[in-house]
């Protein structure tokens, strides 16, 4: 059987799945009684409820006749702007608002191929001092500003 | 009259210097991230929010409410001018105001936005005024059943309003309900999903959340589309120089502005509701109600009279809520609220009483703040221009690097700038199925809430859902969330909704 509407075939999938795992984890929790709700009732009800729409969802797109496909993620922006987050929350604390806003601009201006390098360098630096300028100078955010080493 | 007295206390609040000061700085800022696609009223207020701990409690409100509106006004700019919505409630705007501009009317489109967002805010805050001391009075009569049913028919108009299918809007609030979980349970002192990492156990900031799937899923998307499709309008400067309204567009215009400010209005109130929904709503209703419904998409001046109006209206009036029942009916009034609170003031039906000085001075400063948009806008618009032109590859990193910081601010913890990440690829992964994320932040907002007051009622009935049904308050609400569920399922009322959206 060919499936048309791949897209919701595979939203409905992905509701069961995300139930179906708080469901697991959340059935661990004591369910307590309607009067007395323990700390997995509420977990439990919401994670059914999730896997019977989540079937809805497929079901309906068994049946449907729309010709839509499976999305294409974009793999090389998703992965940069999470790559450059990260690095971002890992060093903060450790490097400091300059060195972390500049690595930042950095890793993210890879997520697109043909940026020009020496436009890159210079955001960098234009966004990193703009950022030290405004929040640690101006707003007083309580953020490190230098690597802790510095002195 | 107890109204106009209340009223003159909150001007004699409002019109102090330094208040008026914070109102035109709010309101200057809110324009400005409003225009600047992608960074929007709620990361500017979650950023400002620590900078407000010195601050009165008024001034701090009345700056971020400044914000808050500032921004639904200064997005009309950045949609009007390059198709490009500044903020989400932006997204009618472009249909026809880009077209007026297309057809060099640029000018007038941005003149009408201005008026009618002025003549929505002045009606907003009448209805905030006259509406909000009886609303609070029946809030005073709220217990956990009626506040429980309460937040189902927000979550309920959320799901409703949400663009697309019923079904994938329900699961999406239902997530959002869950991630509400993570953390200790208040009743029990147990840890519910939080995989035994301790910074998970106050559970997760929704700031971390929203900026996520809002934000970051936001930029991604982008990322994907072809480089710089946007072309601006406003650079060649064809059609700015006009600033006048032909006789025949102000016939046209000002029953659209009229009628956007009620639906906007009304519709704000609601929680769930706000300026997105009251958009989508006035759109529908004129092009409905028009006698040449073919005009719009064409540059049809009440298809952008209307709406504009409605949103500025329905931000304003989405404050209702929260003020008189502490109930948040959007991200930014969850911020809010958490201004409230760091001042130490409960909000809720008591803050009125409480504080009258807070209360009467944030309506007034709305009416203030919409006044100084319309004087002060009008002559920046060519500052707001050249921003626009700024290229997205040069804006976008500069916009991560604000939601980094800003979440590394709010939480002081390196750790959840990573849970951001998680979220903001989660949230792109949900855009690319289709999902919307409205439903999803308003579960997570109102998750704890919903379940402490569903243990509660439960614990007062003695396990018997009967409570529900047996109040009269809190039948009512079921009633109404019921019967808006029922009106989106019948099939004519929901090929339309599909048609709109």
């Amino acid at each position: 059987m060919r499936i048309s509407n791949k897209r919701d075939f595979l939203a409905g999938l992905v509701l069961v799945g995300f139930g179906v795992v708080t469901l697991l984890i959340g059935s661990n929790y004591r369910m307590g009684t309607a009067f007395r709700m323990g700390p997995g009732y509420f977990p439990v009800i919401l994670s059914i409820l999730l896997i019977v729409l989540g079937s809805i969802t497929t079901g309906t797109a068994l049946k449907s006749t729309k010709d839509l496909a499976c999305p294409r993620l974009a793999w090389r922006p998703l992965f940069i702007v999470s790559a450059a987050i990260v690095v971002f929350g890992l060093f903060i604390n450790n490097a400091g608002l300059a060195a972390m806003a500049f690595a930042l601009v950095l890793i993210s201006r890879f997520s697109r191929s043909g940026y020009p390098w020496l436009e890159t360098v210079v955001l960098s630096a234009a966004v990193s001092a703009a950022c030290a300028l405004l929040f640690y100078y101006i707003l007083n955010v309580q953020i490190p500003l230098l690597p802790i080493w510095w002195g | 009259m107890e109204l106009f007295q209340n009223l003159a206390l909150g001007f004699s609040v409002a019109l102090t210097l330094q208040n008026i000061a914070y109102c035109f700085a709010g309101t200057l800022i809110g324009t400005l991230v409003g225009v600047l696609p992608g960074i929007g009223a709620f990361t500017t207020i979650a950023l400002l929010l620590p900078a407000t701990y010195g601050l009165e409690p008024t001034t701090a409100l009345i700056m971020l409410a400044g914000i808050f509106y500032g921004a639904q006004y200064g997005c009309s700019t950045s949609s009007i001018l390059i198709n490009i919505p500044g903020e989400a409630s932006g997204v009618i705007t472009v249909l026809d105001g880009y077209q007026m501009a297309r057809q060099g009317k640029a000018g007038e489109a941005l003149l009408v936005s201005a008026l009618g967002s002025f003549f929505a805010g002045t009606l907003a805050t009448m209805v905030i005024a006259a509406f909000a001391p009886p609303l609070a009075n029946l809030a005073l009569k709220f217990g956990p059943p009626e506040y429980f049913s309460l937040m189902l028919l927000g979550l309920v108009g959320a799901i409703v309003l949400a663009r697309g299918s019923v079904i994938k809007a329900m699961s999406m609030a239902i997530i959002g309900l869950l991630f509400g979980l993570v953390g200790t349970d208040v009743s029990t002192g147990t840890q519910r999903f939080a995989f035994g990492v301790v910074l998970l156990y106050d559970g997760i900031d929704f700031t971390v959340i929203a900026m996520g799937v809002l934000g970051i899923a936001e930029i991604i998307a982008n990322l994907e589309e072809a480089e710089e499709k946007r072309q601006s309008y406003a650079v060649s400067g064809k059609g700015l120089g006009i600033w006048h309204l032909s006789r025949e567009d102000f016939r046209r215009a000002w029953p659209a502005v009229v009628r956007g400010s009620v639906i906007g209005s009304a519709l704000g109130i609601l929680p769930g509701g706000g300026a997105l929904i009251s958009s989508f709503a006035s759109y529908t209703v004129e092009k409905k109600i028009s006698k040449e419904p073919e005009r719009f998409g064409h540059g049809a001046i009440e298809g952008l009279a209307g709406p504009e109006s409605a949103n500025n209206a329905g931000a304003q009036t989405s404050f209702i809520p929260m003020l008189t029942l502490g109930l948040p009916s959007n991200v930014v009034m969850a911020l809010m609220i958490g201004a409230l609170m760091i001042h130490n003031i409960q909000p809720g039906p008591q803050v009125m009483t409480n504080n009258p000085d807070l209360f009467w001075g944030l309506i007034a400063s709305m009416w203030v703040g919409n006044l100084m948009l319309v004087v002060l806008n009008l002559p920046l618009i060519g500052i707001w221009v050249k921003l626009l032109t700024v290229k997205y590859r040069l804006l976008f990193p500069a916009i991560l690097a604000i939601c980094c910081i800003g979440v590394y601010t709010v939480s002081n913890q390196s750790f959840l700038v990573s849970v951001m990440a998680f979220f903001g690829a989660l949230g792109y992964l949900f855009v690319k199925l289709d999902f919307e994320v409205a439903p999803l932040l308003l579960g997570f907002i109102l998750g704890p809430m919903f379940e402490e007051n569903l243990r509660r009622s439960m614990t007062i009935s003695h396990g018997s859902p009967a409570v529900f049904f047996t109040r009269p308050l809190s039948l009512s609400l079921l009633t109404a969330a019921l019967l808006l569920l029922v009106i989106t399922m019948v099939p004519a009322i929901n090929k339309s909704r599909e048609k709109i959206f």
